[in-house]
């Protein structure tokens, strides 16, 4: 429950530091994080209004934050499934891709700083799953 | 997984039709939620990037626009006295309305920012193509609209280009938009352009009279390139302004 309501307090924060401060895709790491460890409809909900005004603020077609959040956890859901990949590598990896095509998509300029922020924290991520998997535990 | 599987497709078809009707009337409710929330986005942006100007470096950065615009002025006093005493030119000067619009976020790197985005859209009366100024000088052009918010394209973005002529001499070029400075490009060699000389803007309105006036500062030539086998020369430009602490820019309603 914690982790749920830290991760959705991160993503409204992303969506003020995203649209206003500092142009790095904040909004869909965390929506993917969330999109991939939980699945209440209600908090799906959020992610999709942050999503619209995300798009409003940074003067996108509305929508295309939303699209490229459902439509990768849809992909990852469906790697999972159809090849068995499963684990915290193949999703960071598909987040870091993300990251970089939504950059592309959004005319974000590449932060060298933050994407390698990105990484280490990706990587510390990787071996907290990894270490949670050898005790017994699931990524959900 | 599966019943996840089936959430997440539901939402996705939920931001497809999103998606397609975001430029229609139905989605302007979203529009208006997102205007309350101009206010504080405004404070949050001040807090982090308009406090840079208290520095010394800005202020004289901005003494230094300012004398200038002074400098610019009396040009184009000297160039109107000209033109009245030969009767060869007429100066018009178009009553513009300006249109006071906030920066509310970004594009680009914080430190050199290619676009703005601003707190007034359509509704205040903007349009795609209006200019963007901070006093004579030019900050760029709108090059987007929603009802609520505008998108400018600053001086330096790369895909930045307006007819522009040297202050003092007149020689006309092509101003392009480098990131991180302007390029007065494709400049007669036979023209006269020297550093420390002001780039203007020589007008560029469409069919429906939106675009850039004549006259506005765009920047000040920091380096001639020029060469003697070439038949144009070109000049670095940088611009007065630091648009990274720029917080209110006006907008001329055309």
């Amino acid at each position: 429950m914690v982790g749920k309501i830290v991760l959705l307090v991160l993503i409204l924060v992303s969506l003020a530091i995203e649209s206003t401060l500092v142009p790095f895709p904040l909004v869909l790491i965390f929506s993917l994080f969330y999109l991939l460890f939980f699945d209440d409809v209600w908090a799906i909900c959020i992610v999709l209004l942050v999503s619209i005004f995300l798009d409003i603020f940074s003067l996108q077609l509305i929508g295309t934050t939303a699209l490229f959040v459902f439509g990768v956890t849809l992909v990852l859901i469906a790697m999972e499934k159809l090849f068995s990949l499963q684990g915290p590598i193949p999703f960071a990896l598909a987040v870091l891709c993300s990251v970089f095509l939504y950059s592309f998509i959004a005319s974000y300029p590449l932060s060298l700083v933050l994407t390698t922020i990105l990484g280490v924290g990706l990587i510390i991520f990787v071996f907290i799953q990894r270490n949670k998997q050898k005790k017994g535990g699931v990524l959900a | 997984m599966k019943h996840k599987a089936s959430i997440v497709s539901i939402f996705l078809c939920v931001s497809v039709v999103i998606f397609l009707l975001s430029q229609t009337v139905i989605v302007s409710p979203f529009y208006f939620i997102a205007s309350l929330f101009s206010a504080p986005r405004v404070t949050l942006y001040q807090a982090v990037y308009a406090n840079q100007n208290s520095d010394e470096v800005s202020f004289l950065k901005s003494e230094n626009a300012k004398l200038v615009e002074k400098l610019q002025e009396l040009n184009t006093l000297k160039k109107d006295n000209v033109a009245l005493r030969s009767q060869f030119e007429d100066t018009v000067v178009p009553s513009n309305t300006l249109i006071p619009a906030r920066v509310v976020g970004f594009k680009g790197s914080p430190q050199n920012p290619t676009d703005f985005i601003l707190d007034q859209g359509a509704k205040s009366g903007i349009s795609k193509g209006m200019p963007v100024i901070v006093g004579k000088q030019l900050v760029g052009k709108v090059v987007q609209v929603n009802s609520y918010f505008s998108e400018v394209m600053l001086t330096v973005n790369k895909n930045f280009t307006t007819i522009a002529e040297s202050g003092e001499h007149n020689s006309p070029g092509i101003i392009s938009g480098y990131d991180e400075f302007i390029l007065f490009d494709h400049v007669v060699i036979t023209d006269t352009i020297s550093k420390n000389e002001t780039v203007i803007t020589r007008g560029e309105l469409d069919g429906r009279g939106v675009g850039i006036p004549a006259g506005f500062i765009i920047g000040k030539i920091t380096r001639v390139n020029k060469s003697d086998t070439k038949p144009l020369q070109s000049a670095t430009v940088e611009s007065m302004l630091q648009f990274n602490s720029l917080s209110t820019v006006f907008v001329i309603k055309q």
